[in-house]
């Protein structure tokens, strides 16, 4: 999300090509061990019923999706798991508590030079 | 078939595994994995953990991965004292709360540190800018000072009185700082006037030290009562 999205259109800092690329491929690995080690036939990730374990999982997954990357859209086994969650927690409480990351991508820059420095600075090390 | 854990003794939450198993009497086959000879990218290895990462356990036909579940599930399964992770819901909670915390940051910052100190130069040859070097001890630094500041406290260890998993966790991970020859005085002062664990400095856990562990403990206090067994 950050190199995809804050970075650039945030902090106006440009990301090189090589490490998006890289780091794309790296949320791509991720979300091949979510199916194979932890999905698998599951309904949920640790088995039949929801647990804390897919709460964490499915706001991670947000964050890459409020970027416009295709979290779900090839990933058939995944996208079920997601309307899984989304049922039971109810679409009303998941759109709400994503409201503010889905509108994250509407952000404006940052307008004040002294806080872009200082966000920078603590977050530099994402650009790596 | 019993127990099997899989570590590499080189990686720092095996090392916490091995001293929870070993200091608690939990029986258990070592199977080694040797990281640096890519034994976890093995298919046999795969399939005891999908992920290809050590620690991993294998208790009959149950298979589990990652450091912090493996110690939670050794302590709830042989009942280990109540110390090492709180039935009280706060104490628990305080343990809870490093375990999460550490991830991200002091693990972080002590893998990356010892990387990009010893590692990539000496081992692989890979210079690494100095810049960077910089950035990541200024950011081992500010996890060091969180960890009096915010977990140790005024307290004997980093969630209370009496030693937890966490301290485990946490010390594992220092030691990986000092293997890089990191001399950080506000460190070792944590180290010796903190981690006053039984049985640690004794025997050889770390032995892959590249320096007698005796160099170590002059700058450490240890309690050693009955000695750490160890089989390596």
């Amino acid at each position: 999300m950050w190199q995809k999205m804050m970075f650039p259109v945030v902090l106006h800092q440009l990301v090189p090509q090589e490490t998006l690329s890289y780091t794309l491929a790296e949320l791509d690995s991720c979300l091949q061990l979510l199916e194979t080690k932890f999905l698998r036939d599951q309904a949920f990730l640790t088995g039949p019923q929801i647990s804390v374990a897919d709460l964490m999982a499915i706001t991670e997954l947000m964050h890459p999706v409020s970027t416009g990357c295709q979290v779900f859209e090839c990933r058939p086994k995944l996208d079920a798991w997601r309307r899984h969650v989304e049922a039971v927690v109810r679409e009303d409480l998941f759109q709400e508590a994503h409201t503010v990351v889905l509108k994250a991508k509407d952000m404006p820059p940052l307008p004040a030079p002294t806080l872009k420095e200082k966000l920078l600075h603590s977050v530099w090390i994402l650009l790596q | 078939m019993g127990l099997d854990l899989y570590l590499d003794l080189m990686s720092q939450p095996c090392r916490a595994v091995y001293i929870f198993a070993k200091k608690n009497g939990i029986p258990f086959q070592l199977r080694t994995v040797e990281l640096l000879k890519g034994q976890h990218y093995t298919d046999s290895f795969a399939q005891v953990n999908p992920l290809r990462k050590v620690p991993a356990l294998k208790d009959e036909d149950f298979i589990l991965a990652e450091s912090v579940a493996i110690l939670l599930y050794l302590s709830h399964k042989y009942k280990t004292p109540d110390h090492w992770y709180p039935q009280d819901l706060q104490a628990r909670a305080w343990v809870d709360e490093y375990l999460s915390w550490q991830h991200t940051a002091l693990r972080s910052c002590c893998t990356w540190a010892m990387w990009q100190k010893m590692m990539f130069p000496v081992v692989l040859h890979q210079l690494v800018p100095q810049e960077t070097l910089s950035y990541t001890l200024a950011e081992l630094d500010s996890c060091l000072q969180l960890l009096e500041t915010k977990f140790l406290r005024d307290q004997a260890f980093l969630t209370g009185p009496q030693i937890s998993v966490a301290d485990l966790m946490a010390i594992t991970e220092l030691m990986h700082v000092l293997l890089s020859s990191l001399a950080l005085p506000c460190l070792l002062l944590v180290l010796t006037t903190t981690f006053s664990i039984p049985n640690f400095g004794s025997q050889t856990c770390h032995s892959f030290l590249p320096f007698p562990l005796k160099t170590v403990t002059t700058h450490l206090v240890f309690v050693t009562q009955d000695p750490l067994i160890c089989d390596i």
